[in-house]
């Protein structure tokens, strides 16, 4: 561990990490790993803290942040995997999920960094959609800044062969699409006050996609009517 | 024996054994029986994804539709690849494309084994959408983007094999043409005059026999015509008299040789080959027709096969069986499972 300090960090942070030096092995991709579940847990811990430090809701949000990002990524990396080879580009494989690992670990990197501004909005506001809005946009600022870090470390690859944009773009179509529903299904990962802390609820277990639809279709609906 | 065929495969995805050089010995080095085992065990594995959501809606009661999934996704695959494979060999034959039926075999089991890759891989996805939604016209439109994806993917890879199997014929036609061109002009080289002469001559012979629609790329002309200079210059040096000077045979020959042009795609420094690769080469507009004619025959052709064999996932507002009742088709009820969508 004496090797992966702060030096990482900011490694990961600029995209100046020589990732050919690290990603001999999967088994040095692990770090990565490891550094998105402990940021992301630190994370989903000061998000489920709006019900109170002392609310059991902390140790599940805890917990389900770093489930989100993790259960996305390995159930979106065996279809990666085969159109990577399908494309031409398996040699490149090693390199380009250790870019996307370092990605994963930025957007939990810069969502700590966001942490006191969301304690600071607990401290100053207490409506719970008012709450979801702001973490939802910390989400959206952590993942669109990490595509700068994203696209730094995918750029050699892309000089190397264009269809390794292509590859990439699949990628963000199949992880997004996989990480809505999980979001979805996870929740809560604030916790109405009014409500019981749960880890699931019972009620949530639906469709993002068709919630989403349901919500869109009655508003353009109302518009019409008006 | 299970690792080596899963090798296969991989070479397969990767497009090892189906590049233009791997193609050139005239068939394919694909062990059958090896990759029908891969195929049956990749499309089970699918079958138990499609079908999970039925168990999942039961609360584990219906397991017998994820065992009747097993068996059908595999056998929809086979019942198609049945259904097209004979019209696959004999339009290929009637527009002049020489492909044998162990080939056209071989061909078609590979592309079956990129579909059911390319499905086994979604699959888990399948899984977790099939555990957290309880929309069942939702798990219809997602299996059935799924099998769209995995069937694109399959054809064009198929497709690009095709072509390239026609690029080999016809690259072997070319040089049949220009052997026997030169071998004219070299039977009939009379000794007495300069050679050059019969070798413009047989240049000449060579693009005037060619037909509108042949070899209008000017790269392969030169190639072609450079290969002729080399058979010519090696009968000049096959037939040098050592007592004249050799420098100007030679040069000629040394010319001839060194300008050969790769038969190959000439790839940039870094980049790879890829089993889908377009060939940069022309081929026959009518077997392009024809071919993708196929392709979109084979797409209806398993498209209503899914339906001839329908359920897969299993509706949870009906009792399970085996075979439903053979009423509509395939695209009313994908249609439908859309409308069904948005109106809740």
């Amino acid at each position: 561990m004496m090797k992966y300090n702060w030096t990482t960090l900011e490694g990961i942070l600029s995209a100046q990490l020589d990732l050919k030096k690290l990603s001999l092995s999967y088994k040095k991709l692990l770090i990565f790993i490891l550094l998105s579940l402990f940021f992301g847990c630190v994370y989903g811990s000061v998000m489920g803290s709006y019900g109170g430090i002392d609310s059991i809701q902390i140790i599940y949000s805890g917990v389900k942040v770093p489930m989100l990002f993790i259960c996305s990524f390995f159930l979106s990396l065996p279809s990666f995997f085969v159109l990577s080879t399908l494309l031409g580009l398996r040699q490149d494989f090693l390199y380009a999920i250790g870019a996307l690992l370092v990605c994963q670990s930025g957007v939990t990197i810069i969502l700590c960094s966001f942490m006191p501004f969301t304690v600071l909005w607990y401290t100053s506001f207490s409506d719970y959609k008012g709450v979801i809005i702001f973490n939802g946009l910390m989400f959206a600022l952590a993942s669109i800044s990490a595509q700068f870090i994203l696209r730094k470390f995918y750029r050699p690859l892309i000089a190397k062969n264009k269809r390794h944009l292509w590859l990439l773009r699949a990628w963000f179509a199949i992880y997004s699409f996989v990480a809505i529903q999980m979001s979805w299904t996870l929740r809560p990962f604030i916790g109405y006050k009014k409500l019981d802390p749960q880890f699931f609820r019972d009620e949530a277990w639906g469709n993002a996609y068709i919630e989403l639809t349901n919500i869109i279709i009655n508003y353009v609906i109302d518009k019409l009517l008006k | 024996m299970l690792q080596e065929w899963f090798h296969q495969l991989d070479q397969i995805l990767r497009g090892e054994l189906t590049k233009l050089s791997a193609l050139r010995s005239g068939s394919i080095n694909i062990s059958l029986a090896g990759l029908v085992v891969i195929l049956l065990l990749l499309g089970m594995f699918y079958g138990g994804c499609i079908g999970f959501y039925s168990l999942v809606q039961s609360n584990g009661e219906n397991y017998m539709q994820i065992l009747a999934s097993v068996v059908k996704i595999p056998l929809l695959f086979f019942l198609t690849l049945n259904v097209t494979f004979p019209s696959l060999y004999v339009f290929n034959t009637l527009i002049g494309v020489r492909l044998s039926v162990p080939t056209a075999l071989q061909i078609l089991t590979a592309t079956l084994g990129v579909m059911m890759t390319v499905m086994a891989s979604l699959g888990p996805i399948v899984i977790f959408f099939s555990l957290s939604t309880s929309s069942y016209p939702f798990i219809v439109i997602l299996n059935v983007i799924v099998c769209s994806i995995s069937g694109i993917l399959g054809l064009s890879f198929l497709l690009r094999t095709l072509d390239r199997l026609v690029v080999i014929q016809e690259e072997e036609e070319y040089e049949a043409i220009k052997i026997q061109n030169s071998l004219e002009v070299i039977d009939n080289h009379d000794s007495t005059e300069a050679i050059e002469a019969d070798a413009s001559l047989a240049k000449k012979m060579i693009t005037d026999n060619q037909s509108s629609n042949r070899l209008k790329n000017r790269d392969q002309t030169n190639s072609v015509l450079d290969k002729v200079d080399r058979l010519i210059t090696q009968k000049i040096l096959d037939d040098h008299d050592s007592s004249k000077p050799l420098e100007t045979d030679a040069s000629m020959a040394k010319k001839a040789i060194t300008d050969n042009q790769s038969s190959n795609k000439v790839y940039k420094q870094g980049q790879t080959y890829s089993a889908l690769d377009k060939v940069d080469r022309f081929t026959r507009k009518k077997a392009k027709s024809v071919f993708r004619i196929w392709i979109i025959v084979f797409a209806l052709v398993g498209a209503q096969m899914s339906w001839v064999l329908r359920p897969f996932i299993g509706s949870p507002d009906k009792p399970f069986t085996f075979f439903r009742e053979q009423e509509g088709n395939f695209f009313i009820r994908v249609f439908e499972s859309i409308i069904s969508l948005l109106v809740n």
